[in-house]
């Protein structure tokens, strides 16, 4: 443009065409470069992110990440507490690099007869990285014993978290916990996603009657009380059912209440894409309706999606733990932090083993990261809006 | 007004309907009679005549569209839920204290989230990007990722740990079966202030969000600049325009807090030990009590459909622009 | 029409008659991406009872330049020199640039002195009060009196200003209303408190045709009537045509040409000015109303062209000098002055210099 005026008119004008031509190319193939420059700029966003993916991977390799299996217990080590792991240890030469924990005595109160746990720091358990342990079988493929953390000499008692009212480690069953909360919100989020870019894209794209019937439907939903409503319908879940089966009910049961946020997401995002020039250009040209939407409409639809699914995983993961909680969702042996955190259900039990509600960090720490997430992957949703 | 009201009602039923159904729908999960499973629970046995008298009156031979008729009237025409089996009294003995104490919960809630979120969330969105914002910003997202149980177990937790007392339950032992006195009125509420602040965080911030974000949205409307060039002083201005436009929203937010509230409420309950319906839900589910588990369903949901009523009529009320549409 | 001045230093009688005075004012945005230098040096001059146009693509800081006046720029946007001289009623001359934004001083002014309407009636007035509780406001905020004479005052200025059923109009909220009865109520507010300048931000780009025309003739009755000074921003040249004593023509937050209506549109000088001109269509230009087809486009704001601010557009661009020399501000006789190249003799002073003195 700057040297426009020292060339001729026509020139000129051929040269404005193919700039504009190529200027809007170049917008459309770098939407997702945009969002991704925006969400980038979004510190907090971007490590929850990462937070969020390390979750994830710690699902994907629960196994190999937790030192004991979720059901390894130890009746000799019943609610022993959390033990801190020491760097170094002093020696006749001088401080030494040796990660190690400290045992415990057992000490029986001479009346009441209470055990309680004495730090004995003359027993030492050395901790290592990838050290050999139980045996797994990882996604039912792979046999292995190494283990990313655990006592360096398999069968030491090592503990980092404490240990539940059977001896279990709670660190490993957090762990493994994690697989199952974490795809609940994902298998349950699905679902929903499902339900909602159906009903809500019927209800966007034709209007009219239908419509208003998905959106009374939607409202109908909305104005009930989910938990009450979650407990009786999940109360139902004949008790003979196989865990796999009771866990594929709840999902369904969640996301049979929470697709309507999604669906609302999506229809309005259709309302104003209806009216968008290439959907009319396309509908002009004769396509087929729902190619429009397949091909037109669901991607332009896509990265506000994403944003609305990061935003709902975490309702998801909190309706489980919730249900599981009260002992009418998840039911053991299937392991998730809801059913974790049964073991701490009244004061009693935490006011002796308070890190029995480890789980529960491990829930708040998971949701805030993907809130944190989808907030950030919303403000990136709109590149052009600042 | 009074025709949008009338509108609202009328839109109403349906709902209802949809709801009854649902409720009805929890009381015939359970596999099998439960007849048979009374029976078997029963401590003496129940003779012959007296069980036939029970399937009459359930229409328990008939076909589902009956049963739920003769349900679903008895409740309408004579207040009649059911016996609970459990506790061998009319389900209506059982639910309407628990009921009432719930809604009373919620409400304190409600006006704790609204005296709490309404001006953290105008002073985070007139100091936007300040340290105080996002100190605001932060916390309000650690309140809503904390589910209400937690919350409610690290309190009493804390409370046992380093105050000694165990906290818990809406009232002091002494009037839990108390008639309703002023006493007993005030020792709710010297207990009805744990409950609430359990209840109410995840709620409040999710209202310090909107509010935030409404704010926000008018503070750069032109109609703000336009009274502000009119000589109005900015903390008048704040009030009675942006801040009185954006707490519409906060209004009809109502709608989906209160329903929350009230379904949130059903687990803080039963860990905090309340006498509201969630710890009665609970355990009607646990000894599939069904009759008293879905009137409890029912009346829980009908309790936040007409919250919701109330909030969209107010909502009407203070803005003039939807009555309109 | 105009008297003719040999040096723009006014006497004394003129000095009484000059109600608005803005000398090299410049209004900056500082955003993360860099300083958006929206207003970069504006000089106006509005006589009082006088009507003063400021024309200029989308863009080139008119709303700003209004806003600076009356100190409701949005953050983060900040005055960063120059004086707003404003004379009150009272006959003393304030520097409206040195108040504080949020103080009493200025508060007594906006509404009191200097009202201001805006682009967009749709938007500017509040969507949950009634109009009558905005204008009585501004009139409890000025005037001495009690709220039923404020009531009263309120009806009367809307039946000034063409809006039928007054009374009954006072209690009606602004999505009631049609979008030029909404301008109206907004005229209504402004002048409730009789203000010695009006502020008028393209008021009439927002409505059809009709209405535009008779909100333009309610704005010069009541000008007629009342004795008021107007500040008229428009891209319209035609409107230009037809209210204007003097124009200040915009580009890029500067001032390029001002003067007298006459001079401006019969002997513009300056090469953006004769563009603008020539892009008005022949025949009615109301009816008619387009952008301006000058070539290219305004450059964006972070990226401002060295030199003349104008010489990526210019057809009369002097290579060499355009692109290096940013061209001081030049009198050419009268009220007449503009800021180019061509007109930069040796033996004429920049103007700049001689205000200074
Ligand atoms: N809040 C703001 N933040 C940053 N930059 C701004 C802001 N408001 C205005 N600007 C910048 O100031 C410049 C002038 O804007 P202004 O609104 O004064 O233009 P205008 O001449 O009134 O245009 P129009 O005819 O479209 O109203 C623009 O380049 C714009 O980018
Ligand atoms: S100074 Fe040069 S570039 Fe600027 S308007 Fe004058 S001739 Fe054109
Ligand atoms: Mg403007």
């Amino acid at each position: 443009m700057t040297s426009a005026s020292s060339r001729p008119p026509a020139d000129m004008r051929s040269d404005q065409a193919t700039e504009i031509q190529s200027e809007t190319r170049i917008v459309v193939a770098n939407q997702w470069q945009l969002i991704w420059w925006k969400f980038r700029k979004h510190r907090l966003a971007m490590f929850a992110g990462a937070v969020t993916a390390l979750f994830y991977l710690v699902a994907l390799f629960a196994e190999f990440i937790a030192p004991y299996s979720a059901g390894t217990y130890s009746a000799q080590h019943t609610f022993l507490p959390p033990q801190t792991v020491q760097l170094f240890q002093q020696t006749e030469a001088g401080w030494r690099f040796y990660p190690h924990v400290y045992g415990h005595k057992v000490q029986v109160d001479p009346e009441s007869y209470k055990r309680t746990y004495v730090l004995d720091e003359t027993v030492v358990y050395p901790v290592g990285l990838f050290v050999r342990g139980e045996e797994y079988k990882l996604w039912g493929i792979f046999t292995s014993d190494r283990h990313l953390i655990g006592a360096a000499l398999y069968g030491d008692p090592v503990y980092l978290i404490g240990t539940d009212r059977l001896g279990r480690d709670v660190l490993s069953r957090t762990i493994h916990g994690t697989r199952v909360s974490m795809s609940v919100g994902l298998v349950g989020v699905g679902l929903s996603l499902l339900l909602g870019v159906i009903l809500g894209g019927i209800s966007g794209y034709y209007g009219g009657i239908v419509d208003n019937l998905i959106q009374r439907t939607i409202e109908i939903l909305r104005s009930l009380p989910t938990i009450p409503l979650w407990m009786g319908l999940s109360a139902a879940i004949p008790l003979t059912w196989p865990p796999v089966r009771v866990y594929f009910a709840i999902t369904v049961l969640l996301s049979l209440i929470g697709w309507t946020t999604l669906a609302r997401e999506v229809r309005g995002r259709f309302l104003s894409l209806k009216t968008e020039d290439f959907v009319i250009a396309a509908r002009l040209d004769g396509v087929r309706e729902m190619q429009i939407i397949l091909r037109h409409m669901v991607p332009s639809m896509t990265s506000h999606i994403i944003a609305s699914v990061t935003l709902a995983i975490p309702g998801m993961i909190l309706a489980e733990t919730a249900l599981s909680f009260l002992g009418i969702g998840l039911r053991p042996p299937v392991v998730s932090w809801g059913v974790l955190l049964q073991e701490a259900q009244n004061v009693r039990s935490i006011a002796t083993a308070p890190w029995l509600l480890f789980p529960g960090l491990a829930v708040v720490v998971a949701v805030l990261g993907m809130n944190f997430l989808g907030d950030g992957l919303r403000d990136a949703a709109d590149p052009y809006q600042t | 007004m009074i025709w949008y009201i009338a509108r609202r009602i009328v839109y109403l039923i349906p709902t209802l309907l949809v709801v009854s159904v649902i409720a009805f729908l929890v009381i015939q999960l359970p596999p099998g009679d439960f007849l048979a499973s009374l029976i078997s629970k029963a401590e003496e046995t129940i003779d012959q005549a007296q069980v036939d008298a029970l399937r009459e009156r359930y229409g328990l031979d008939e076909p589902i569209y009956v049963q739920y008729w003769k349900w679903i009237s008895g409740i309408i025409t004579r207040g009649d839920f059911g016996d609970s089996f459990e506790w061998n009294r009319p389900v209506s003995d059982l639910i309407w204290e628990r009921l009432g104490l719930t809604m009373v919960i919620s409400l304190y809630t409600l006006a704790f989230i609204w005296v709490v979120a309404i001006p953290i969330g105008i002073y985070s969105a007139v100091k936007q990007y300040t340290i105080g914002d996002y100190l605001v910003t932060v916390v309000g997202f650690i309140g809503l990722a904390i589910p209400n149980f937690l919350l409610a177990l690290v309190l009493m937790y804390i409370a046992f740990r380093y105050f000694g007392q165990s906290v818990g339950g809406l009232f002091s032992p002494e009037f839990i079966d108390a008639p309703w006195t002023l006493e007993r009125v005030l020792d709710m509420l010297s207990h009805i202030w744990l409950p609430v602040i359990i209840l109410g965080t995840s709620g409040t911030a999710a209202l310090i969000r909107v509010m935030r974000a409404n704010l926000l949205d008018e503070l750069s409307k032109l109609y703000v600049d336009a009274a502000r060039a009119r000589g109005l002083s900015e903390l008048r201005l704040l009030f009675k325009y942006p801040v009185r436009v954006a707490l519409n929203p906060l209004v009809s937010a109502v709608a989906w807090v209160f329903p929350a509230l009230v379904s949130g409420s059903a687990i803080t309950s039963i860990v905090l030990n309340l006498q509201t319906t969630g710890p009665l839900l609970y355990r009607s589910l646990q000894a599939q009590d069904m009759y008293l588990a879905g009137s409890l369903i029912l009346l829980v949901s009908i309790l936040t459909i007409i919250g919701t009523l109330v909030s969209d009529i107010l909502l009407a009320w203070i803005d003039p622009r939807i009555q309109l549409q | 029409m105009q008297p003719t001045h040999t040096r723009l230093d006014a006497t004394g009688a003129e000095e009484a008659d000059r109600l608005l005075e803005v000398r090299e004012l410049k209004t900056h945005f500082f955003a993360d991406e860099g300083v958006v230098r929206a207003v970069d040096g504006v000089n106006l001059s509005l006589k009082r009872g006088q009507t003063l146009c400021v024309v200029g693509e989308s863009g080139c800081g008119k709303s700003v330049t209004a806003r600076s006046i009356l100190r409701i720029v949005p953050s983060p946007g900040e005055i960063v020199a120059g004086e707003i001289l404003f004379r009150q009623r009272d006959g003393n001359t304030v520097d409206l640039a040195e108040m504080n934004p949020k103080g009493r001083e200025i508060r007594r002014i906006r509404g009191g002195e200097i009202s201001m309407i805006f682009q967009e009636p749709m938007s500017s007035l509040s969507p949950v009060h009634t109009i009558g509780s905005q204008i009585m406001e501004a009139i409890l905020l000025h005037l001495p009196v009690t709220r039923q004479e404020a009531r009263k005052r309120a009806a009367y200025m809307l039946d000034l200003v063409g809006i039928p059923r007054a009374n009954e109009q006072l209690d009606a909220y602004s999505f009631e209303l049609s979008g030029g009865m909404r301008q109206r109520a907004m005229i209504a507010i402004a002048l409730a408190c009789e203000p010695q300048l009006l502020i008028a931000d393209e008021p009439t780009t927002a409505l059809d045709v009709t209405t535009q025309a008779n909100i333009l003739d309610l704005i010069r009755d009541l000008q007629q009537d009342s004795g008021m000074s107007v500040l008229f921003i428009t891209h319209d040249l035609g409107v230009v045509a037809e209210i204007a004593d003097e124009v200040v023509v915009m580009y890029l937050g500067r001032d390029v040409e001002s003067g007298d209506v006459d001079s401006i549109f019969h002997e513009a000088k300056h090469p953006y000015t004769r563009a603008l001109l020539q892009s008005i269509p022949r025949y009615d230009s109301r009816d008619n109303q387009r952008l301006y087809s000058i070539k290219g486009t305004v450059p964006h704001p972070f990226d401002r062209p060295n030199g003349c601010p104008f010489h990526p557009r210019c057809d009369d661009f002097i290579a060499e000098q355009c692109n290096r020399i940013d061209p001081p501000r030049q009198r050419l006789g009268g009220e007449h002055s503009v800021r180019c190249l061509l007109y930069a003799t040796a033996d004429e002073a920049p103007i700049n210099k001689e205000m200074r003195t």
